[in-house]
């Protein structure tokens, strides 16, 4: 049924608030979040330290010792990794480094994820 | 005779507020992922936003998820809930403006079609449009019945997703591989993507008319919206220029209130209408046979 007329000017404001105004609404209520690594606060996911299932591949190896309270050496050493690799290094970098210089280790997310769950029990395996 | 527009006409006209609109979110999204490449390449700890955070579709795709376990979908976030939402609104409140004012892409087609307008002259495109003037009809009625292919594709998409929890269509997208185009990854998606761009040159809007699944739902929830395009039947002189100008081949002429699935609601038919016989109404939402009944009583 038609009701009224409609400036089209307004129609065309309208769209454009409604469709911005929803956004903005959810941004400025908290719920809103791009990525993966942010929370709905827009604010960087930090590693808690308590479950290795938080671990993603875009998080650094110096992030993972630090939260889990584990020198940066022993994790290197453990996964037959260069002694030398930085801690800025990120885990989805270090797969692609083992497979370029051809190293033998098993390193990857979920086998550091696996490595860290025994190790927070108590118990320190060879990741091989 | 058309009279010549002045500057502050072509300023105000919807042609132009269309273009600005559509141009603002598609260089959005296009540094977006300028930053999402540039920036994230090279400072890999810094958080860049992929432009597939700003995509509805993924937030169709993630809602089931998250409405029933509270989590996402690989590669999906909390923004594409939102963006869905507020697609949504608006197609509740003006049918499918998403698609003639917003979407990046079909922006990107309509531009290519209107850039296949101006080499149409040249002697092989000349040929192919005698060729498909030639099978008219035969094609008319190939385009009415593939325009049914988009509701195939989402109802495909809904099933996938919600049996395997991942974003089935991503890899048949031509959107998302458009967006990760320095990527050159040569799948079906890049395919899909490579058809839609030539077909633009010849078709309007080759995607959101045949496989757009995001369209079909768009074209679906815009049948009850606020807001519809109308013809009064008692101005309406029958010279046919709506039906010319219309991207999406609708029967403006012979309409009442235009509630096709596929008008986009770039309101070029209104623009075009030199008996104004055609308006934007605040309608009641009712269903489409009721739209119609209306309409005969109304001798629209
Ligand atoms: S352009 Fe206007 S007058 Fe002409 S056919 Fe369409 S609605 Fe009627
Ligand atoms: S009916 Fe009018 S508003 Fe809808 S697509 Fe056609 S020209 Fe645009």
């Amino acid at each position: 049924m038609l009701l009224a007329r409609i400036n089209k000017y307004v129609y065309i404001l309208l769209v454009i608030i409604i469709f911005l105004g929803v956004i903005q609404g959810a941004k400025g209520l908290g719920y809103w979040s791009v990525s993966g690594k942010t929370n709905s606060w827009g604010k960087r996911i930090e590693l808690t330290g308590r479950d290795p299932e938080e671990i993603r591949g875009w998080m650094s190896l110096g992030e993972v010792a630090r939260a889990y309270n584990i020198p940066l050496e022993e994790i290197l050493a453990a996964f037959n990794l260069p002694p030398d690799l930085s801690g800025q290094t990120l885990l989805r970098d270090v797969e692609k480094i083992v497979w370029e210089r051809n190293l033998n280790s098993n390193f990857s997310p979920q086998n550091l994820r696996e490595w860290l769950k025994l190790k927070t029990r108590g118990k320190t395996v060879d990741p091989d | 005779m058309h009279r010549k527009k002045g500057i502050r006409e072509n300023l105000l006209s919807t042609a132009w507020l269309r273009f600005l609109a559509q141009a603002g979110f598609a260089l959005f999204i296009a540094f977006v992922a300028y930053r999402h490449e540039v920036v994230a390449g090279q400072i890999p700890t810094q958080i860049v936003p992929s432009p597939e955070a700003y995509c509805p579709f993924g937030g169709v795709e993630t809602l089931y998820t998250y409405i029933t376990t509270g989590k996402f979908i690989k590669r999906t976030h909390l923004s594409n809930v939102v963006v869905l939402i507020a697609l949504l609104a608006t197609t509740l409140f003006a049918k499918s403006a998403f698609c003639g004012w917003i979407c990046p892409f079909g922006t990107l087609q309509e531009w290519l079609r209107k850039a296949g307008k101006k080499i149409g002259h040249l002697a092989p495109f000349k040929s192919l449009q005698a060729w498909a003037r030639r099978r008219a009809g035969w094609l008319r009625d190939l385009d009415d019945w593939a325009r049914y292919f988009k509701y195939v594709v989402l109802v495909w998409i809904l099933w996938g997703t919600i049996a395997y929890g991942i974003m089935i269509f991503r890899d048949y997208d031509p959107y998302a591989a458009l967006i990760r185009i320095t990527e050159i990854e040569l799948g079906a998606a890049a395919v899909i993507l490579a058809i839609v761009l030539v077909l633009s040159f010849f078709i309007d809007r080759p995607w959101c008319r045949y496989a757009c699944p995001l369209g079909a739902i768009i074209g679906l929830i815009g049948k009850i919206s606020l807001v519809k395009i109308a013809r009064r039947k008692e101005l309406c002189t029958q010279c046919g220029l709506c039906n010319r100008k219309c991207p999406m081949s609708i029967d403006v002429k012979n309409a009442g209130i235009i509630s096709n699935a596929d008008c986009n609601n770039c309101l070029n038919c209104l623009e075009v209408c030199p008996a104004n016989a055609l308006d934007l109404y605040l309608t009641f939402p009712v269903p489409g046979p009721v739209v119609k009944s209306i309409n005969e009583g109304r001798g629209l």
